[in-house]
């Protein structure tokens, strides 16, 4: 009894404290520009979220199971959404100031997708040394040397894949054209 | 459990046979190799091996399968500390201090400590192997659907250890990781759920795409913000190897404790290194006196983690030995192996056939100490990877990790799986959201999900959870777990 009394007066200390923090830290300038970032993901969050809860409804029900495989999806989501309304509305999820997102990562990001999309199109043998390659120059600043370095890098590489993974183990890329 | 010492030395005596050694390195060899590619793990080396073991004795054949085993467990924390790569999903909870320190120029410390840990955790579960395996075995029989929820539930509450400063973030991280697993065929009904349609979603969301997404493609990510000259790449130093003796004291109970919640994890089926590693580490964190310094390279977290990994190997073979029902997908790879020499695993198997029993727990034993000296023999050389330009890295890697990642169900879904996961680590760790519990959802959602919805259905209530003894005791630990966190919390904060 003494124990649980001591938990719960610790926990309303420890809720007060954490409440007193945040509005406190609403002063911050740094944590402001933070504040935003917390609410546009939780905003992001919310989206998508409701788009996933609206999809559970067509998930196919059996009247033999009283929860069915929405249950869970839809536990998730509400906590999903309950954690994305309070990052909106609260903000000042911490003290920390995050980076922004660079334009060379999501350059990167898309030449990776593309690179997925083409992959049984093209083949692995022939995609991935010249993806490489590029992706080797990109890395550096752009001379003669580079291109050299990059051109043995992404065959070598693609050479020492062919060994493991088909020659080892048996494993057979997409062959793309080589088909 | 009694000793027939006679056994235990003819046993002894075979695994000492110079053949049986050489097999033992050359299988810790090629398991370490497979363990720091991406893509492969031990499962795959093992099965591999199964074939070529057909011709040998129960007692070679075992022994090269049992090395391949430990290998492929320890490779993983190579490249998880030095590229932030982890090898398997179970050294992912290493890199969370075993990077930082790599960039603080400690790598070979961060390596020496986890080689000496995987040594601590083969061995502390081997000795539990020995000594405890019929009552550990017993005790893994009691856990039903509401002990697994409980279970999940308590690892679920590492997440308030492993998130830092800020609790909400990694509650949406988790649930994000949670909802990600939801993808594909459900665990109970076996039917297409968040598939849009698309035949290759069915399939679900891949754990090792997701990790190697999340970690090294979002590390790709990040590195190329800036172009790199030759003269510009960053030298890592590496420190000290061998980890000190005062260290070692120091970690004592660390190794004790992760060695026992490895060894118990390793017990329950399905649960494996990964669940381990992340329980071991918040208790280390949640123990610490400078919890503070845990995920900025703190080297009880590195320890943690790789003990109780390689301490699931004991736990595995706890229950595929004494009951024969594999514990993760290697041991069920390794009872194949023992069938395939007339062997059945179970009880019988102590009464017929004790002496091939003790040959896997000197093989363990064997394995676990040549693995430890094959790596501080060979790390000066590993550890020179980091200082490798990334500009001639990360084509490789990217190479391989495709390859890898490609090879796990020869789908090209897994691969843009792994693309997406990286863009998705990136964007949530600029906005400083804690990536390892996205990890712990995926692991557990799947657990947790079919677990609850099997006890709802077979006990019409929650009753159980609170009614069985082990249920409400993991219950409990949970909400201990959970208050012990949020005091260190504030008294992080406090210090600050």
């Amino acid at each position: 009894m003494r124990l649980f009394l001591y938990l719960q007066i610790h926990f309303e200390i420890t809720v007060v404290n954490v409440f007193m923090e945040n509005s406190n830290s609403k002063k911050d300038s740094d944590e402001l520009k933070e504040t935003n970032q917390d609410r546009w993901l939780g905003i992001f969050l919310l989206l998508i979220g409701g788009g996933l809860f609206w999809r559970t409804f067509y998930f196919r029900t059996f009247d033999w199971d009283t929860l069915g495989m929405a249950f869970w999806p839809r536990v998730l989501l509400a906590i999903l959404a309950l954690c994305s309304v309070a990052h909106i509305i609260k903000g000042n999820i911490g003290n920390d100031v995050s980076e922004p997102i660079q334009k060379r990562g999501i350059i990167l990001f898309f030449g990776a997708i593309s690179y997925v999309f083409l992959l049984d199109i093209v083949g692995f043998y022939l995609l991935t040394p010249i993806a490489a390659c590029f992706y080797s120059i990109w890395l550096r600043p752009f001379n003669k040397h580079t291109v050299i370095t990059a051109f043995i890098l992404a065959v070598g590489g693609t050479f020492v894949a062919y060994l493991i993974f088909e020659l080892g183990m048996g494993v057979y890329m997409p062959r793309g054209i080589f088909e | 459990m009694s000793f027939d010492y006679s056994i235990i030395l003819s046993s002894l005596q075979n695994v000492l046979q110079l053949q049986i050694l050489l097999f033992l390195t050359i299988g810790v060899i090629g398991g370490l190799l497979v363990g720091i590619t991406p893509g492969l793990g031990p499962t795959l080396a093992v099965a591999l091996l199964i074939p070529i073991t057909y011709t040998m004795t129960p007692e070679v054949g075992l022994s090269l399968l049992i090395a391949v085993y430990v290998g492929g467990m320890s490779g993983g924390f190579v490249t998880a500390i030095l590229i932030r790569m982890p090898g398997t999903p179970a050294s992912m909870a290493t890199l969370l201090d075993g990077f930082p320190m790599t960039q603080k120029g400690q790598a070979g410390k961060a390596i020496g400590n986890a080689i000496v840990a995987n040594f601590a955790g083969t061995v502390i579960s081997g000795v539990c192997l020995i000594t405890f395996a019929p009552i550990l075995a017993s005790f893994a029989l009691r856990f039903h659907f509401a002990e697994y929820t409980a279970v999940c539930i308590f690892a679920l509450t590492t997440v308030a250890a492993i998130t830092g400063s800020t609790p909400s973030r990694g509650i949406i991280t988790a649930v994000l990781g949670m909802l990600a697993a939801t993808v594909g065929l459900t665990p109970v009904d076996g039917l297409p759920r968040f598939s849009f349609g698309i035949p290759s979603m069915e399939g679900g969301i891949g754990l090792l795409p997701a990790l190697i997404g999340l970690f090294a493609i979002s590390q790709m990510l990040k590195d190329s913000n800036r172009q790199m000259s030759s003269s510009q790449h960053d030298i890592v130093a590496m420190g000290g190897i061998l980890p000190k003796r005062k260290e070692i004291k120091r970690n004592l109970f660390n190794y004790f404790r992760s060695g026992l919640i490895g060894t118990w994890v390793g017990v329950m089926p399905a649960m494996g290194g990964g669940p381990a590693a992340l329980i071991s580490y918040a208790q280390a964190r949640n123990a610490s006196k400078a919890p503070e310094k845990f995920g900025k390279g703190a080297v009880e977290g590195v320890i943690a983690s790789e003990t109780a990994n390689n301490a699931t190997i004991g736990g595995g073979l706890i229950i595929a030995l004494t009951l024969g029902i594999p514990g993760d997908p290697t041991s069920a790879v390794l009872l194949g192996g023992l069938m395939i020499h007339g062997l059945q695993p179970g009880p019988q198997l102590f009464i017929n056939n004790p002496e091939v029993l003790y040959g896997i727990y000197f093989s363990l034993f064997f394995s676990s100490f040549i693995m430890m000296l094959v790596l501080f023999l060979s790390v000066r050389y590993l550890v020179k990877v980091v200082n490798i330009p990334k500009y001639y890295m990360q084509p490789i890697l990217l190479i391989l990790c495709v390859a890898g990642v490609y090879s796990l169900n020869n789908r090209i879904f897994d691969v843009g799986v792994m693309f997406a996961f990286g863009l998705m680590g990136y964007v949530l760790e600029r906005f400083r959201y804690p990536l390892p519990p996205l990890v712990l959802g995926i692991v557990l959602g799947p657990l947790l999900e079919a677990n609850f919805r099997k006890m709802l259905a077979s006990e019409g209530s929650l009753l159980p959870l609170v009614q069985r003894p082990i249920s409400l005791t993991f219950l409990v630990l949970a909400v201990v777990s959970l208050i012990w966190a949020h005091r260190l919390r504030k008294a992080t904060m406090l210090k600050k």
